[in-house]
């Protein structure tokens, strides 16, 4: 009978035996009972056994093992956070196809006009706009602390943003107040034949911006499922607050360039271009009224059009989806109900605040865990102010101190922390921050 | 529902995971933060051989933590902050130099294995059964009593010779 193997005796030694086929641990048992030479082997196996395990014993580290219910605690904290993660996802996607189509539509040679009219203003001469090219750079000498803290904040995104590039900053360009966007979209935009999805560059970036919105719904579709938000109908208030506001000028229709980039931009005349657009002060009445003249038929030819894309990707974001075009909605300002039942429906706030010109956007946060995002806008007088919505759970204290001479109105809702910052006094700043919050009571 | 016991595997697993992670990243907070990650990610998938799955997971997070030099910034919440840890009073500069040398020798020991030989070793020093390591690296459950003689002595012998090498050289 041949003798047992090192390994058949350091199983034996680990009482492993029972994990060995019956007939073999049998055999092995009986071998070492009757042989001699194989219990001494034993004796050696086991001696090498206990010092292996006392010098892997010298390594062991005092463990200290934490409440179980304390994860649990963690996990339920982070899936809360998940779900609010996946807002500000969809808000940094939706955001990315803005740029991408706002990029891609502006560089198109020869459009102008076509852009001019797509944002319902007329076009005017480039030499009656220069004396307002500099306009966005001047305003932003006038907000010196608020442009300190923003950098100080995407210092600090950049260093924490790891190798994630859904972290990486995206700029928002292109966006307007809700109501001029669904009026732009139903506005005449182009000449026959241009702008449209049959133009190839437009359908090579509406391409592109489509498998831009592809792929965000595959990251969404990869995290578990969440709880979506119902889009509800409009509100009667809404409507009210549009008709409101129909005379005002169309300022925030103005392209922004993002903060450093401005005076290059405005140098080039692009900003200038649209800083002219504003002041010429083409009316959302002009708007509308072309917006009327054109009727269902452009509103149907538009679905093909940059905005609508824009729309479809941004289907999932219901604050940009407001400020991009649904063929159907005069007003844009979709409101958001979300809740566990009608009952305690909330309204879920807006990206940015309404009327007001974008600068940028930002996501913040550490590796692949966005905590919110920052939204950098701009009074008609230039004044700077930011944006910030964090996630359910992270406290405000995560931003950066308030640098000297900027204030903030905070509020703590179901979405998470909203702030607004800028360099206005208390009241000012509380009237832009409920501004975030339309329906309000 | 789950029909995980998350209690017994908890209490029964932990201990294990972080002793198999520490001789992975040999950072003994590293090791406490990254198993309290693997029992975070099984809370949340609740997979159908919960321990199994641990120790494979946390293979993998220590793989990681080796590919990226990068340290996370930000530990769990869970953990406690360096402040507390003092409080509760750290070990004497003596002992932890102590500590850290046999630290050392023994991560030059295993470092001598082969990576599946110090892979069998360390699993069945967190606990793993001869079955589990088997499935963990694809040997045949009459391999891993083989295996594990042979990285017992190797680590062994390895330990003994860079003892002598480290008095020799004082």
């Amino acid at each position: 009978m041949s003798h047992v193997d090192e390994g058949a005796l350091h199983a034996y030694l680990d009482g492993a035996l029972d994990e060995y086929p019956a007939a073999d641990a049998d055999r092995i048992r009986s071998h070492l009972d009757a042989c001699g030479a194989c219990a001494a082997r034993l004796e050696v196996e086991r001696r090498v056994r206990a010092d292996a395990h006392a010098m892997l014993g010298l390594a062991a580290p005092v463990v200290d093992v934490p409440s179980l219910e304390e994860l649990r605690a963690y996990v339920q904290r982070t899936a809360q956070q998940r779900r609010g993660i996946s807002r500000i996802q969809r808000m940094g996607w939706a955001a990315s196809v803005v740029v991408a189509l706002g990029v891609g539509w502006m560089l198109r040679d020869g459009q102008l006009q076509s852009r001019a009219m797509d944002i319902g203003v007329e076009v005017m001469p480039r030499a009656g706009v220069s004396s307002s090219a500099q306009a966005p750079a001047e305003a932003f000498g006038d907000v010196d602390a608020v442009e300190a803290e923003a950098s100080v904040l995407d210092e600090r995104a950049r260093t924490v943003a790891g190798s994630d590039d859904r972290s990486d900053e995206v700029m928002l360009q292109a966006v307007a107040p809700d109501e001029t966007a669904a009026r732009r979209q139903a506005a005449p935009s182009a000449p026959a034949g241009e702008g449209t999805a049959s133009d190839p560059e437009l359908s090579k970036i509406m391409s592109t911006v489509a498998d831009a919105s592809t792929e965000a719904r595959r990251a969404e579709e990869a995290v578990p499922p969440q709880e979506e938000p119902v889009v509800a109908a409009l509100l009667p208030e809404t409507l009210d607050r549009l008709e409101q506001e129909r005379d005002a000028p169309v300022m925030a229709d103005a392209v922004a360039a993002p903060a450093d980039a401005a005076v290059a931009t405005a140098a080039e005349g692009e900003a200038g271009l649209m800083a002219g657009e504003a002041q010429r002060g083409a009316s959302a009445d002009s708007a509308l009224r072309r917006n009327e003249e054109a009727g269902g038929t452009r509103a149907r030819e538009s679905a093909t059009s940059p905005s609508a894309v824009v729309a479809n990707a941004a289907r999932n974001e219901p604050a940009l989806a407001g400020r991009s075009a649904d063929a159907d909605a005069t007003a844009a300002s979709l409101v958001v109900e979300v809740g566990a039942s009608d009952d305690e429906a909330v309204a879920e706030p807006l990206l940015s605040v309404p009327g007001h010109e974008v600068i940028d956007v930002t996501n913040l946060g550490e590796g692949s865990t966005p905590w919110g995002a920052r939204v950098r806008q701009r009074t008609d007088d230039g004044r700077a102010f930011e944006v910030f919505h964090l996630e359910p759970g992270i406290d405000p204290s995560i931003l950066p101190p308030l640098e000297p001479g900027v204030g903030e109105a905070t509020t703590e809702t179901p979405f998470g922390w909203v702030l607004v910052r800028g360099g206005m006094d208390e009241t000012e700043l509380r009237g832009l921050l409920m501004q975030l919050f339309p329906e309000s009571p | 529902m789950s029909s995980i016991d998350w209690n017994d595997l908890y209490r029964t697993t932990f201990e294990d995971l972080v002793r198999f992670l520490h001789r992975k990243v040999w950072d003994a907070e590293r090791a406490r933060d990254l198993a309290q990650e693997a029992f975070v990610r099984a809370l949340q998938h609740e997979p159908r051989k919960p321990r199994a799955w641990l120790f494979q997971v946390a293979a993998n997070l220590a793989r990681d933590e080796a590919r990226t030099v990068i340290r996370r910034k930000k530990h769990l919440v869970l953990l406690k902050s360096e402040a507390e840890v003092q409080e509760e009073g750290m070990p004497d500069p003596q002992s932890r130099l102590l500590e850290q040398e046999q630290w050392a020798l023994v991560r030059e020991a295993l470092d001598s294995l082969s990576e599946k030989d110090r892979e069998a070793l360390l699993l069945w020093d967190a606990g793993q059964s001869y079955t589990e390591i088997a499935n963990e690296l694809g040997l045949a459950v009459g391999a891993v009593g083989t295996t594990l003689s042979r990285a017992r002595k190797r680590l062994a012998e390895a330990y003994r010779e860079k003892e002598e090498a480290d008095v020799a050289r004082r």
